[in-house]
Protein backbone atom coordinates (compact mmCIF):
# COMPACT_ATOMS: atom_id res chain seq x y z
CA UNK A 1 0.00 0.00 0.00
CA UNK A 2 1.26 3.68 -0.52
CA UNK A 3 0.10 7.13 0.31
CA UNK A 4 -1.63 9.28 -1.97
CA UNK A 5 0.11 12.78 -0.69
CA UNK A 6 -2.45 13.24 2.28
CA UNK A 7 -0.83 9.98 4.22
CA UNK A 8 2.49 8.62 5.16
CA UNK A 9 3.93 6.06 2.98
CA UNK A 10 2.39 2.76 3.80
CA UNK A 11 4.28 -0.92 3.13
CA UNK A 12 3.05 -4.09 3.09
CA UNK A 13 5.44 -6.74 4.61
CA UNK A 14 5.59 -10.32 3.68
CA UNK A 15 7.99 -13.35 4.04
CA UNK A 16 8.57 -16.53 1.91
CA UNK A 17 8.69 -19.30 4.04
CA UNK A 18 10.47 -20.75 0.74
CA UNK A 19 13.38 -18.24 0.84
CA UNK A 20 13.62 -18.69 4.82
CA UNK A 21 13.89 -22.30 4.34
CA UNK A 22 16.88 -22.14 1.64
CA UNK A 23 18.53 -19.68 3.47
CA UNK A 24 18.25 -22.01 7.07
CA UNK A 25 19.09 -25.11 4.60
CA UNK A 26 21.93 -23.04 3.42
CA UNK A 27 23.23 -22.80 6.47
CA UNK A 28 22.96 -25.84 8.11
CA UNK A 29 24.71 -27.89 5.11
CA UNK A 30 27.64 -24.94 5.38
CA UNK A 31 28.09 -25.63 9.05
CA UNK A 32 28.01 -28.79 8.85
CA UNK A 33 30.91 -28.59 6.36
CA UNK A 34 32.87 -26.99 8.08
CA UNK A 35 32.72 -29.17 11.30
CA UNK A 36 33.82 -31.86 9.06
CA UNK A 37 36.08 -30.47 7.83
CA UNK A 38 37.53 -29.36 11.36
CA UNK A 39 36.95 -32.80 12.69
CA UNK A 40 38.97 -34.38 9.30
CA UNK A 41 41.93 -31.59 9.74
CA UNK A 42 41.79 -32.30 13.55
CA UNK A 43 41.91 -36.77 13.12
CA UNK A 44 45.10 -35.88 10.22
CA UNK A 45 46.83 -33.26 12.93
CA UNK A 46 46.54 -36.15 15.46
CA UNK A 47 47.75 -38.79 13.16
CA UNK A 48 50.62 -37.29 11.92
CA UNK A 49 51.54 -36.33 15.96
CA UNK A 50 51.37 -39.67 16.64
CA UNK A 51 53.39 -41.06 13.70
CA UNK A 52 56.21 -38.02 14.79
CA UNK A 53 56.21 -39.47 18.05
CA UNK A 54 56.82 -42.81 16.97
CA UNK A 55 60.00 -41.71 14.76
CA UNK B 1 9.88 -5.56 -27.57
CA UNK B 2 9.64 -2.75 -25.20
CA UNK B 3 12.39 -1.72 -22.71
CA UNK B 4 11.00 -1.16 -18.82
CA UNK B 5 10.13 2.49 -19.49
CA UNK B 6 8.54 1.97 -22.56
CA UNK B 7 6.65 -1.18 -20.76
CA UNK B 8 5.57 1.20 -17.52
CA UNK B 9 4.52 4.02 -19.78
CA UNK B 10 2.43 1.87 -21.66
CA UNK B 11 1.01 -0.21 -18.84
CA UNK B 12 -0.06 3.32 -17.20
CA UNK B 13 -1.47 4.42 -20.93
CA UNK B 14 -3.46 0.77 -21.10
CA UNK B 15 -4.34 -0.35 -17.33
CA UNK B 16 -7.96 1.55 -17.29
CA UNK B 17 -9.31 -0.26 -20.59
CA UNK B 18 -8.94 -3.69 -18.00
CA UNK B 19 -10.35 -1.96 -15.13
CA UNK B 20 -14.42 -1.61 -14.43
CA UNK B 21 -16.31 1.62 -15.17
CA UNK B 22 -15.85 2.92 -11.64
CA UNK B 23 -12.66 3.75 -12.16
CA UNK B 24 -12.88 5.91 -14.97
CA UNK B 25 -11.98 8.76 -13.50
CA UNK B 26 -9.07 7.58 -11.28
CA UNK B 27 -6.07 8.96 -11.64
CA UNK B 28 -2.98 6.81 -13.07
CA UNK B 29 0.52 7.70 -11.85
CA UNK B 30 3.98 5.85 -11.81
CA UNK B 31 6.28 6.61 -8.74
CA UNK B 32 9.34 5.19 -8.28
CA UNK B 33 9.86 3.05 -4.38
CA UNK B 34 12.97 3.07 -2.49
CA UNK B 35 12.69 -0.12 -0.73
CA UNK B 36 14.97 -1.99 1.62
CA UNK B 37 19.09 -1.76 0.90
CA UNK B 38 18.35 0.55 -1.72
CA UNK B 39 16.20 -1.09 -4.17
CA UNK B 40 15.07 1.14 -6.55
CA UNK B 41 11.08 -0.64 -7.94
CA UNK B 42 8.43 1.47 -9.93
CA UNK B 43 4.80 1.19 -8.49
CA UNK B 44 2.08 2.37 -10.57
CA UNK B 45 -0.94 4.23 -8.71
CA UNK B 46 -4.32 4.02 -9.39
CA UNK B 47 -6.40 6.00 -7.23
CA UNK B 48 -10.18 7.07 -7.23
CA UNK B 49 -11.49 10.44 -6.16
CA UNK B 50 -13.36 8.57 -2.99
CA UNK B 51 -10.32 7.20 -1.45
CA UNK B 52 -7.51 8.67 0.50
CA UNK B 53 -5.08 5.33 -0.09
CA UNK B 54 -4.32 3.21 -2.91
CA UNK B 55 -2.21 0.01 -3.47
CA UNK B 56 1.38 0.71 -5.43
CA UNK B 57 1.46 -2.06 -7.92
CA UNK B 58 5.24 -2.90 -8.75
CA UNK B 59 5.81 -3.33 -12.15
CA UNK B 60 9.51 -5.20 -12.09
CA UNK B 61 7.76 -8.68 -11.72
CA UNK B 62 5.11 -7.92 -14.34
CA UNK B 63 8.06 -6.86 -16.88
CA UNK B 64 9.95 -9.90 -16.24
CA UNK B 65 6.94 -11.98 -17.16
CA UNK B 66 7.08 -9.77 -20.59
CA UNK B 67 10.52 -11.00 -20.99
CA UNK B 68 9.37 -14.43 -20.60
CA UNK B 69 7.16 -14.13 -23.78
CA UNK B 70 3.98 -13.43 -21.55
CA UNK B 71 1.66 -11.41 -23.79
CA UNK B 72 1.33 -7.45 -23.11
CA UNK B 73 -2.76 -7.55 -22.70
CA UNK B 74 -2.87 -10.37 -20.49
CA UNK B 75 -0.02 -8.51 -18.17
CA UNK B 76 -2.29 -5.33 -18.18
CA UNK B 77 -5.13 -7.30 -17.32
CA UNK B 78 -3.56 -9.51 -14.35
CA UNK B 79 -2.43 -5.79 -13.32
CA UNK B 80 -5.44 -4.68 -13.79
CA UNK B 81 -7.34 -7.62 -11.75
CA UNK B 82 -4.59 -7.08 -9.05
CA UNK B 83 -5.93 -3.87 -8.39
CA UNK B 84 -9.66 -4.65 -8.22
CA UNK B 85 -9.13 -7.12 -5.70
CA UNK B 86 -7.11 -4.51 -3.37
CA UNK B 87 -9.72 -2.18 -3.32
CA UNK B 88 -10.70 -0.67 0.20
CA UNK B 89 -13.89 0.25 0.87
CA UNK B 90 -13.32 2.66 3.31
CA UNK B 91 -10.72 5.61 3.81
CA UNK B 92 -7.85 4.87 5.92
CA UNK B 93 -7.82 6.58 9.00
CA UNK B 94 -4.52 8.14 8.98
CA UNK B 95 -4.16 9.35 12.90
CA UNK B 96 -3.38 5.08 12.98
CA UNK B 97 0.26 6.92 11.91
CA UNK B 98 -0.23 10.17 13.01
CA UNK B 99 -1.28 10.82 15.83
CA UNK B 100 1.46 10.02 18.92
CA UNK B 101 -0.83 8.24 21.37
CA UNK B 102 -2.73 5.99 18.75
CA UNK B 103 0.91 5.31 17.85
CA UNK B 104 3.24 4.48 20.40
CA UNK B 105 2.42 1.42 21.47
CA UNK B 106 2.79 -0.04 18.37
CA UNK B 107 6.09 1.74 17.09
CA UNK B 108 8.61 -1.41 16.09
CA UNK B 109 12.35 -1.62 15.09
CA UNK B 110 13.78 -3.00 12.47
CA UNK B 111 17.47 -4.00 11.99
CA UNK B 112 18.74 -2.80 8.74
CA UNK B 113 22.49 -2.72 6.90
CA UNK B 114 23.60 0.94 7.07
CA UNK B 115 25.45 1.18 4.42
CA UNK B 116 23.06 -0.39 1.85
CA UNK B 117 20.36 1.76 3.09
CA UNK B 118 21.63 5.02 2.64
CA UNK B 119 19.29 6.55 0.72
CA UNK B 120 16.53 4.92 2.52
CA UNK B 121 17.57 6.23 5.78
CA UNK B 122 18.45 9.87 4.77
CA UNK B 123 15.14 11.20 5.38
CA UNK B 124 14.86 8.61 8.34
CA UNK B 125 15.71 8.87 11.97
CA UNK B 126 17.98 5.72 12.61
CA UNK B 127 20.60 4.61 15.17
CA UNK B 128 23.92 3.02 14.63
CA UNK B 129 24.49 0.02 15.87
CA UNK B 130 28.27 -1.03 14.19
CA UNK B 131 27.60 -1.35 10.54
CA UNK B 132 23.73 -1.72 11.04
CA UNK B 133 21.03 0.52 11.68
CA UNK B 134 18.24 0.88 13.77
CA UNK B 135 14.98 2.13 12.08
CA UNK B 136 12.00 2.55 12.74
CA UNK B 137 7.97 2.43 11.71
CA UNK B 138 4.70 1.92 12.75
CA UNK B 139 3.24 -1.51 12.70
CA UNK B 140 -0.23 -1.23 11.20
CA UNK B 141 -1.07 -4.94 11.72
CA UNK B 142 -1.83 -7.41 9.27
CA UNK B 143 -3.15 -10.86 8.38
CA UNK B 144 -1.22 -14.38 7.89
CA UNK B 145 2.37 -14.39 6.37
CA UNK B 146 2.26 -10.04 6.51
CA UNK B 147 1.91 -6.98 8.01
CA UNK B 148 1.69 -3.23 7.33
CA UNK B 149 3.67 -0.67 8.72
CA UNK B 150 4.46 2.93 8.07
CA UNK B 151 8.21 3.94 8.14
CA UNK B 152 8.87 6.92 10.49
CA UNK B 153 10.21 9.75 8.55
CA UNK B 154 12.12 12.79 9.80
CA UNK B 155 8.66 14.46 9.36
CA UNK B 156 6.96 11.93 11.09
CA UNK B 157 8.69 12.09 14.01
CA UNK B 158 8.38 16.14 13.71
CA UNK B 159 5.09 15.97 13.82
CA UNK B 160 4.75 13.60 17.14
CA UNK B 161 7.44 16.10 18.90
CA UNK B 162 9.86 13.38 19.59
CA UNK B 163 13.41 13.02 19.17
CA UNK B 164 15.21 10.02 17.63
CA UNK B 165 16.62 8.91 21.56
CA UNK B 166 12.69 9.08 22.56
CA UNK B 167 11.76 6.97 19.46
CA UNK B 168 14.28 4.82 19.87
CA UNK B 169 13.42 3.99 23.46
CA UNK B 170 9.74 3.33 22.96
CA UNK B 171 10.36 0.98 19.90
CA UNK B 172 12.85 -0.99 22.68
CA UNK B 173 10.11 -0.90 24.92
CA UNK B 174 7.84 -2.43 22.39
CA UNK B 175 10.13 -5.03 21.42
CA UNK B 176 10.86 -5.98 24.68
CA UNK B 177 7.20 -6.67 25.11
CA UNK B 178 7.06 -8.54 21.95
CA UNK B 179 7.18 -12.56 21.26
CA UNK B 180 10.79 -13.45 20.37
CA UNK B 181 11.77 -16.61 19.57
CA UNK B 182 14.83 -18.36 20.13
CA UNK B 183 14.85 -21.55 18.70
CA UNK B 184 17.57 -24.53 18.12
CA UNK B 185 17.70 -24.49 14.25
CA UNK B 186 16.36 -28.55 14.19
CA UNK B 187 13.10 -27.04 16.16
CA UNK B 188 12.41 -24.19 13.37
CA UNK B 189 13.02 -26.51 10.63
CA UNK B 190 10.92 -29.32 11.87
CA UNK B 191 8.50 -26.78 12.79
CA UNK B 192 8.67 -25.43 8.93
CA UNK B 193 8.98 -28.22 7.25
CA UNK B 194 6.98 -31.18 9.40
CA UNK B 195 4.25 -29.31 11.04
CA UNK B 196 2.59 -32.51 11.44
CA UNK B 197 5.59 -34.28 12.70
CA UNK B 198 8.78 -35.70 11.43
CA UNK B 199 8.60 -39.03 9.37
CA UNK B 200 12.08 -40.73 9.21
CA UNK B 201 11.06 -42.51 6.06
CA UNK B 202 10.22 -38.87 4.74
CA UNK B 203 12.74 -38.58 1.88
CA UNK B 204 13.34 -34.35 3.17
CA UNK B 205 14.55 -35.69 6.35
CA UNK B 206 18.01 -35.77 6.01
CA UNK B 207 17.95 -31.71 5.86
CA UNK B 208 17.00 -31.58 9.42
CA UNK B 209 20.44 -31.55 11.36
CA UNK B 210 20.59 -34.26 14.07
CA UNK B 211 19.42 -34.18 18.02
CA UNK B 212 22.06 -32.86 20.16
CA UNK B 213 22.95 -32.64 23.17
CA UNK B 214 24.63 -29.48 22.70
CA UNK B 215 23.03 -27.72 19.81
CA UNK B 216 25.65 -26.33 17.03
CA UNK B 217 22.96 -23.59 15.58
CA UNK B 218 19.94 -21.52 16.69
CA UNK B 219 17.62 -19.41 15.13
CA UNK B 220 16.61 -15.82 16.53
CA UNK B 221 13.67 -13.99 15.60
CA UNK B 222 10.00 -12.93 16.46
CA UNK B 223 6.69 -15.16 16.50
CA UNK B 224 6.02 -13.92 13.11
CA UNK B 225 9.48 -14.51 11.59
CA UNK B 226 8.89 -11.11 10.33
CA UNK B 227 12.40 -8.10 10.34
CA UNK B 228 13.09 -10.54 13.20
CA UNK B 229 16.86 -9.98 13.13
CA UNK B 230 15.59 -6.55 15.52
CA UNK B 231 15.96 -9.20 18.68
CA UNK B 232 19.41 -8.83 18.89
CA UNK B 233 18.34 -5.49 20.54
CA UNK B 234 17.06 -6.91 23.39
CA UNK B 235 19.21 -6.72 26.00
CA UNK B 236 17.46 -8.85 28.25
CA UNK B 237 17.05 -12.04 24.89
CA UNK B 238 20.85 -11.29 24.47
CA UNK B 239 22.06 -12.02 28.33
CA UNK B 240 19.55 -15.29 28.28
CA UNK B 241 20.98 -16.67 25.37
CA UNK B 242 24.52 -15.80 26.60
CA UNK B 243 23.46 -17.47 30.04
CA UNK B 244 22.66 -20.69 27.92
CA UNK B 245 25.64 -20.43 25.55
CA UNK B 246 28.24 -20.18 28.59
CA UNK B 247 29.48 -16.29 27.78
CA UNK B 248 30.23 -15.14 24.08
CA UNK B 249 28.22 -16.08 21.23
CA UNK B 250 28.48 -15.50 17.30
CA UNK B 251 25.68 -14.11 15.56
CA UNK B 252 25.34 -14.91 11.43
CA UNK B 253 22.71 -11.91 9.86
CA UNK B 254 21.14 -14.24 7.90
CA UNK B 255 18.50 -11.87 7.09
CA UNK B 256 16.78 -9.01 7.87
CA UNK B 257 14.02 -11.41 9.28
CA UNK B 258 16.94 -13.48 11.40
CA UNK B 259 19.83 -14.38 12.56
CA UNK B 260 21.68 -17.66 13.52
CA UNK B 261 23.22 -18.00 16.72
CA UNK B 262 26.29 -20.57 16.93
CA UNK B 263 28.26 -20.89 19.98
CA UNK B 264 31.63 -20.38 20.41
CA UNK B 265 34.06 -23.28 18.72
CA UNK B 266 37.42 -22.52 18.12
CA UNK B 267 36.68 -24.97 14.78
CA UNK B 268 34.85 -22.02 13.31
CA UNK B 269 37.45 -18.67 12.61
CA UNK B 270 35.78 -16.14 11.55
CA UNK B 271 37.39 -15.67 8.04
CA UNK B 272 35.46 -18.78 7.29
CA UNK B 273 32.61 -18.00 9.01
CA UNK B 274 32.39 -14.59 6.93
CA UNK B 275 32.81 -16.17 3.44
CA UNK B 276 30.28 -18.64 4.21
CA UNK B 277 27.36 -15.66 4.97
CA UNK B 278 28.79 -13.58 1.67
CA UNK B 279 27.84 -17.25 -0.14
CA UNK B 280 24.79 -17.64 1.62
CA UNK B 281 23.54 -13.92 0.90
CA UNK B 282 24.82 -14.47 -2.72
CA UNK B 283 22.60 -17.19 -3.27
CA UNK B 284 19.90 -17.69 -1.51
CA UNK B 285 19.00 -14.29 0.09
CA UNK B 286 17.09 -11.69 -2.06
CA UNK B 287 18.85 -8.06 -2.38
CA UNK B 288 15.95 -6.56 -0.83
CA UNK B 289 16.48 -9.22 2.73
CA UNK B 290 20.42 -8.76 3.19
CA UNK B 291 21.31 -7.39 6.14
CA UNK B 292 25.49 -7.97 6.48
CA UNK B 293 27.84 -9.76 5.28
CA UNK B 294 29.75 -9.20 8.80
CA UNK B 295 30.08 -11.71 11.05
CA UNK B 296 29.18 -10.49 14.62
CA UNK B 297 29.87 -11.60 18.78
CA UNK B 298 28.15 -11.24 21.07
CA UNK B 299 30.21 -9.90 23.69
CA UNK B 300 29.33 -11.39 27.16
CA UNK B 301 31.63 -8.86 29.72
CA UNK B 302 30.49 -5.92 28.20
CA UNK B 303 26.97 -7.18 27.07
CA UNK B 304 27.16 -5.70 23.89
CA UNK B 305 27.03 -6.98 20.03
CA UNK B 306 30.21 -6.21 18.10
CA UNK B 307 31.19 -6.94 15.18
CA UNK B 308 33.39 -10.51 15.01
CA UNK B 309 37.09 -8.63 14.00
CA UNK B 310 36.69 -6.05 16.98
CA UNK B 311 36.09 -8.68 19.27
CA UNK B 312 38.94 -10.36 18.13
CA UNK B 313 40.69 -7.82 19.47
CA UNK B 314 39.07 -7.21 22.19
CA UNK B 315 39.79 -10.71 23.10
CA UNK B 316 43.53 -10.35 22.49
CA UNK B 317 43.58 -7.10 24.63
CA UNK B 318 42.22 -9.05 27.70
CA UNK B 319 44.55 -12.08 27.46
CA UNK B 320 47.32 -9.88 27.31
CA UNK B 321 46.06 -7.93 30.02
CA UNK B 322 45.47 -10.88 32.39
CA UNK B 323 49.12 -12.13 31.38
CA UNK B 324 50.94 -9.82 32.25
CA UNK B 325 48.67 -9.39 35.42
CA UNK B 326 49.49 -13.05 35.90
CA UNK B 327 53.23 -12.07 35.16
CA UNK B 328 53.06 -9.02 37.83
CA UNK B 329 51.27 -11.26 40.59
CA UNK B 330 54.20 -13.80 40.04
CA UNK B 331 57.01 -10.78 40.49
CA UNK B 332 55.78 -9.96 43.72
CA UNK B 333 55.93 -13.61 45.05
CA UNK B 334 59.81 -14.58 45.95
CA UNK B 335 61.10 -14.68 42.86
CA UNK B 336 64.73 -15.91 41.56
CA UNK B 337 66.77 -13.42 42.90
CA UNK B 338 65.50 -14.28 46.21
CA UNK B 339 65.62 -17.90 46.00
CA UNK B 340 69.76 -16.99 44.93
CA UNK B 341 68.82 -17.11 41.24
CA UNK B 342 70.18 -14.17 39.27
CA UNK B 343 67.56 -12.34 37.77
CA UNK B 344 67.81 -9.01 35.64
CA UNK B 345 66.79 -5.62 37.82
CA UNK B 346 65.69 -4.01 34.98
CA UNK B 347 63.33 -6.83 33.74
CA UNK B 348 61.66 -7.33 36.77
CA UNK B 349 60.91 -3.32 37.94
CA UNK B 350 59.39 -2.73 34.04
CA UNK B 351 57.19 -5.38 34.66
CA UNK B 352 56.02 -3.65 37.76
CA UNK B 353 55.71 -0.38 35.83
CA UNK B 354 53.90 -1.67 32.57
CA UNK B 355 50.78 -3.16 34.45
CA UNK B 356 48.79 0.40 35.44
CA UNK B 357 50.05 1.22 32.13
CA UNK B 358 48.57 -1.41 29.72
CA UNK B 359 45.73 -1.57 31.86
CA UNK B 360 44.99 1.74 31.19
CA UNK B 361 45.84 1.50 27.49
CA UNK B 362 43.36 -1.35 27.45
CA UNK B 363 41.03 0.92 29.15
CA UNK B 364 41.60 3.53 26.91
CA UNK B 365 40.43 1.04 23.87
CA UNK B 366 37.67 0.04 25.04
CA UNK B 367 36.55 3.62 25.81
CA UNK B 368 37.60 5.17 22.69
CA UNK B 369 35.58 2.56 20.53
CA UNK B 370 32.29 3.05 18.34
CA UNK B 371 29.88 1.74 21.35
CA UNK B 372 27.04 -0.51 20.18
CA UNK B 373 24.39 0.04 22.57
CA UNK B 374 21.98 2.01 20.99
CA UNK B 375 21.80 4.55 23.51
CA UNK B 376 24.99 5.91 23.13
CA UNK B 377 25.39 5.98 19.30
CA UNK B 378 22.05 8.07 18.43
CA UNK B 379 22.84 9.31 14.71
CA UNK B 380 19.11 10.53 12.93
CA UNK B 381 19.37 11.33 9.16
CA UNK B 382 17.85 15.07 10.50
CA UNK B 383 19.93 17.49 8.69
Amino acid sequence: MSNVNTIPHVEAESVSKSAQRARYTAYVQCVRKLEQKAKADKQSREKAARVGGAV
Amino acid sequence: MMDFEEFTQQVAKEVKRFLPEKYDDASVTLQDVTKNNDQQLTGLMIKTEDTNIAPNIYLEGYFEQYQDGKDFEDIVRDIADGRVRHELNQDFDVSKITDFDQVKDHIICKLVNAEMNAEYLADKPHTQVEDLAVMYAVDLGGGEGGKMTAPITNALMEQYGVTTQELHDIAIHNLAESQIEFKTMRDVLIDMMFPDGISENDPRAFMIPPEEENPSMYVLSNAEKLNGAAALLDAKTMEDISEKLGGDFIVLPSSIHECIVLPVNEDLDRHTLEAMVQDVNAGQVAPEERLSDHVYMYDSQEKELVLADKMEERLQQRAEAQKEEKSAEQGDRPGKAERGEKKPERERVSMKEKLPEKKAEVAKNEASREHPVPAKTKETALA
